[in-house]
């Protein structure tokens, strides 16, 4: 059974066309070409599998609701992009309301810092390294920490990235020198 | 630190792998939310739910009602009856659907779940003393051949039983809520594998619970506690 899609920029164009007329089968060719990259930028965004799940199958949902109003102009891994991002602050924002009743406080006790499963791979310096970075990247706001992953994790120049994200490059730049601002006084305390 | 240096570093966090079963039920899994695939959640099914929803109101109000009556010269803790409900959820609502379920009953919900799109909860008669905690959890079993996942938000102290598909839960959350002891089970044409383990909380952690054999694969158990956000300023932190 194949498990991922490698589609061709025709065969893409075929299928968003087939999917904007109801195309089930076609939609299930683009959402398996593009789950792992959504998965990914899931996970960087809200920093646990079981989110990621909810976050990437919920931006294709979207996806499908209105990709009537897709304009095929734009590729759909970038229109992707922008839907994953836009569900995953929103997911970040109900969830921080969440544990809001979870009888859990800032005052209630120290710090923990989070790991994840990927993060415990490796030697014990390297470990190391990536939990500092993950708990450095969990301390940014919503959106510079999605311009963070799209310009340093995924590769992306600021203009790709601002496609991604529906705003301006100029703002890409400003999120990232805020995003290096913090992240500069974040390991000042806890270094790398 | 630099662009170059920050880039260099960040490039470093990576995605923890998932099996292959899982790429191969992402769509499925969709396709089913968007009403395309089986299960069909259909908009009877939605109403269902709604109606189901003001119906335990109902029959919890009312229930209330009578046991007050019939024990209010004795004050008592709460007793051991439970309401159920069961409806289809759609997965990526499933938080929602647990926090408006917690909405429905303030200070009264023992704890509520949702097992591969079922909903089931249980709620005490009468309110709680003291102030709401609940604290949510989320566990999920993975192999190549089979993968089932849970939420749940549950009070310290109670014990929340489920199944579903094949799959059956039993977690029980200590009184302090720090721990919790965990018992899942999967059984399928005469077949059956079981684990029991109890773990310590730890927010933000992907917390293996073990592995049985399953179609002689190994198949994963996780628990995982959803961490506080933290503000970009501040260093909050929080225990559980």
């Amino acid at each position: 059974m194949t498990v991922e899609e490698t589609l061709t920029p025709d065969q893409e164009r075929d299928c968003l066309a087939k999917a904007r007329a109801g195309d089930g089968e076609a939609f299930g060719l683009l959402v398996r070409a593009h789950m792992k990259k959504i998965y990914a930028l899931a996970y960087h965004m809200v920093g646990n599998a079981a989110d990621a799940d909810d976050v990437a199958q919920g931006a294709f949902i979207k996806a499908h609701e209105s990709i009537e109003r897709f304009e095929t102009k734009a590729s759909f891994g970038t229109w992707m992009y922008r839907i994953t991002v836009n569900h995953a602050l929103d997911h970040l924002r109900r969830r921080k309301h969440r544990l809001n009743f979870s009888g859990v406080s800032p005052e209630d006790g120290p710090a923990l810092d989070p790991v994840a499963p990927d993060q415990a791979d490796g030697p014990a310096e390297e470990r190391d390294l990536r939990r500092r970075l993950r708990a450095g990247l969990d301390r940014l706001a919503g959106e510079i920490r999605a311009a963070v992953i799209l310009v340093y994790i995924d590769d992306f120049s600021p203009r790709e990235a601002a496609q991604r994200l529906g705003c301006a490059e100029a703002t890409v730049h400003w999120r990232l020198f805020r995003a290096r601002q913090q992240l500069r006084k974040y390991f000042q305390e806890v270094p790398l | 630190m630099t662009h170059d240096e920050f880039k260099s570093k960040l490039s470093r966090l990576t995605v923890p792998p998932r099996p292959d079963a899982y790429w191969q039920n992402f769509w499925p899994r969709v396709a089913s939310r968007l009403g395309q695939g089986t299960p069909v959640i259909s908009p009877w099914a939605r109403w269902a739910w709604a109606g189901s929803a003001a119906l335990a109101v109902l029959l919890a109000f009312g229930g209330g009602w009578f046991w007050g009556r019939e024990h209010a010269p004795t004050p008592r803790g709460p007793a051991d009856s439970a309401l159920t409900l069961a409806s289809a959820v759609e997965g990526p609502g499933e938080s929602s659907s647990l926090e408006e379920v917690r909405s429905l009953f303030p200070r009264r919900l023992k704890w509520a779940a949702v097992v591969n799109g079922q909903m089931d909860f249980r709620i005490h008669p009468t309110p709680l003393d003291g102030p709401e905690k609940m604290v949510a959890l989320a566990i999920w079993a993975e192999g190549s051949t089979f993968s089932a996942r849970m939420r749940l938000l549950i009070r310290p102290g109670e014990q929340a039983a489920v199944q579903s598909d094949g799959a059956s839960f039993r977690v029980a959350l200590s009184p302090e809520g720090t721990s919790v002891a965990v018992y899942g089970r999967i059984q399928s044409e005469g077949r059956s594998a079981a684990l029991e383990t109890t773990v310590t909380l730890s927010p933000g952690v992907d917390t293996p619970l073990g592995q049985v054999l399953w179609d002689n694969q190994p198949l994963r158990f996780t628990l995982h506690v959803p961490e506080m956000e933290k503000a970009p300023e501040t260093r909050h932190a929080h225990k559980l």
